[in-house]
């Protein structure tokens, strides 16, 4: 980007075509804007905000997309993302050691009316699933399966 | 004073608290504030370009409660963002940027602090000057929002916050229309001198002196036909597309928070107005608890019928107190609930904004080293065409 007066062109004509370099530069930046624009063009906001939280997940540490997918919630020990990183890797290997004993506690603290695979679930709601699960407090958990609901349109 | 006007005396004193405390209880106030858009198109000579400085995000150096510091630094990226939309709106404005720094080429800039956000009150501080250094806005502007702010049915343009930006808005068109199009054009010429003066201030930091207030004022013009300031408005040109491709980058952090932030939000509110009830309805309990306690304690009766009142006052007023305690855990558990949600969000906010901030950061360095060439080749342009050279150190 440094100038060259010395190669014989005049001052001026660098800066014309230092102005040109720079507009070509802008102009690559735009190309690249416009391109990402258009990858998440099909997407909506929430979609788009989902897609960064997933890949958030995968860079924090595995996401259970499939337990959840396959109709199990996801628990706390799988994502990550309310965790710091020094007790992730120990919520993960207890994830692996998880009993049918631990499904069945997930289940049972999950209300009738929510949705066990978790179907229609934004960021948020995961997130206070998540929070709702793996609360001990009977009232704390009601408390939060109520945000849950509020938050789902879910009428109780 | 006798024990029996002593006793009435702190009963009635009592009373008269709690009344005072019900009496004050808060009623929303909600506004609706329209915006303000030009009827009919505007002169360009009239035109002011704005930049709204990416906004203080006021975190506090302590760690405190229900504020979330990358939840507030989204909302110092959002909140300009969402402004520059609402003023570009009006049609009374030229350009309208957000600025990642102070910039000399533009005609208005506006600055902003964040002091409270939390979905249901919201509160600014905001700044405006333009660029003769003419202050026109420094005050906090305030809003408690109505949950049909947040309802999916509303125009979705409008943001749940919209009032604060309307006022914003419409205090900026009201100055503006105080001012003579004589004295828009004065500022619009102050600052191509002072954008001037920026690149090459041994030609033209003359031009331009401070007033006693410290206002720019400019002493001459350049001539019609000055081939460098030529130069200078083709860099300005430059330093606006530079704007515009940085806020593209801020359009999409504006775009991929918008839905997750509203959400906050929306969710922020309705647990504080909770959270601020639970604690009223504890407080008041305790007051009646801690009133019928102290009442029967001081009751001074002997025959049967009092030592039975007197019982009832007691086991009133325990009852009355648990309840108090009682609303003040379920309290303390909607605190929990804001924390929870302002966790998550403020994670998920976190890779957005060092994204962007890499984005920017590359993008103005690159930028800054042509400035630099720029400023360095209109010195050599200005000796090679007047045959002065320019001696005095302008570029570190």
């Amino acid at each position: 980007m440094s100038s060259d007066l010395g190669s014989g062109q005049s001052a001026s004509s660098i800066f014309n075509e230092s102005l040109g370099d720079f507009d070509n530069e802008i102009a690559g930046e735009r190309i690249i804007i416009a391109a990402a624009n258009q990858s998440l063009g099909g997407m909506t906001s929430q979609e788009s905000a989902d897609a960064a939280a997933i890949q958030q997940g995968g860079l924090d540490g595995p996401l259970d997309i499939d337990s959840s997918e396959a109709g199990n919630s996801s628990t706390s020990t799988t994502t990550g993302q309310t965790q710091d990183e020094d007790s992730s890797e120990t919520d993960l290997d207890e994830a692996s050691e998880n009993t049918e004993g631990d499904q069945e506690k997930i289940k049972e603290r999950i209300p009738d009316d929510i949705p066990m695979d978790g179907t229609g679930e934004d960021v948020i709601a995961r997130q206070i699933r998540e929070a709702a699960i793996q609360e001990e407090d009977p009232m704390i958990r009601a408390a939060l399966w109520d945000e849950y609901r509020k938050h789902m349109g879910i009428k109780k | 004073m006798k024990p029996q006007s002593i006793k009435i005396h702190i009963i009635g004193s009592l009373v008269v608290c709690l009344l005072s405390g019900l009496l004050h209880a808060k009623t929303i106030q909600y506004e609706k504030v329209s915006l303000e858009r030009a009827q009919i198109e505007i002169p360009e000579e009239e035109l002011l370009d704005i930049g709204i400085l990416l906004f203080d995000p006021n975190i506090p150096d302590e760690n405190k409660e229900l504020i979330f510091p990358e939840i507030r630094k989204a909302e110092a990226r959002y909140i300009p963002y969402h402004l520059k939309k609402t003023l570009q709106d009006t049609g009374f404005w030229g350009g309208v940027w957000v600025l990642p720094e102070k910039s000399e080429a533009i005609d208005l800039i506006i600055s902003g602090r964040i002091e409270v956000s939390n979905g249901l009150d919201v509160s600014i501080r905001i700044g405006a000057w333009d660029i003769t250094g003419k202050e026109w806005v420094n005050k906090v502007y305030s809003s408690t929002i109505a949950q049909s702010s947040y309802s999916k049915r509303r125009d979705l343009t409008q943001d749940p916050y919209q009032n604060i930006y309307n006022k914003i808005a419409n205090d900026l068109v009201k100055l503006k229309q105080e001012l003579k199009q004589q004295q828009l054009q004065r500022i619009n010429e102050i600052g191509d001198i002072r954008f001037a003066a920026e690149l090459i201030p041994a030609v033209y930091k003359d031009y331009l002196t401070k007033n006693k207030k410290n206002i720019y004022e400019a002493q001459r013009l350049p001539d019609d036909d000055d081939s460098i300031m030529q130069r200078v408005y083709n860099i300005q040109e430059r330093e606006f597309l530079l704007l515009d491709t940085l806020n593209e980058y801020y359009a999409q952090l504006y775009e991929n928070i918008s839905q997750p932030y509203e959400n906050w939000r929306k969710l922020s509110r309705e647990d504080m107005i909770t959270y601020e009830e639970l604690k009223k309805s504890a407080r008041t309990r305790k007051m009646l608890g801690a009133a019928a306690l102290i009442g029967a304690i001081v009751s001074d009766g002997d025959s049967q019928a009092s030592k039975s009142m007197q019982q009832m006052a007691i086991y009133g007023g325990m009852e009355a107190m648990k309840s108090g305690f009682s609303k003040t855990s379920e309290a303390k558990i909607y605190k929990e609930s804001m924390k929870e949600l302002g966790t998550a969000f403020d994670s998920e906010a976190e890779p957005l904004i060092i994204e962007l901030e890499g984005q920017t950061i590359r993008l103005t360095g690159s930028a800054q080293e042509k400035f630099l060439e720029w400023r360095k080749l209109l010195k050599q342009i200005y000796t090679d065409e007047t045959g002065f050279p320019i001696s005095t150190p302008s570029v570190q």
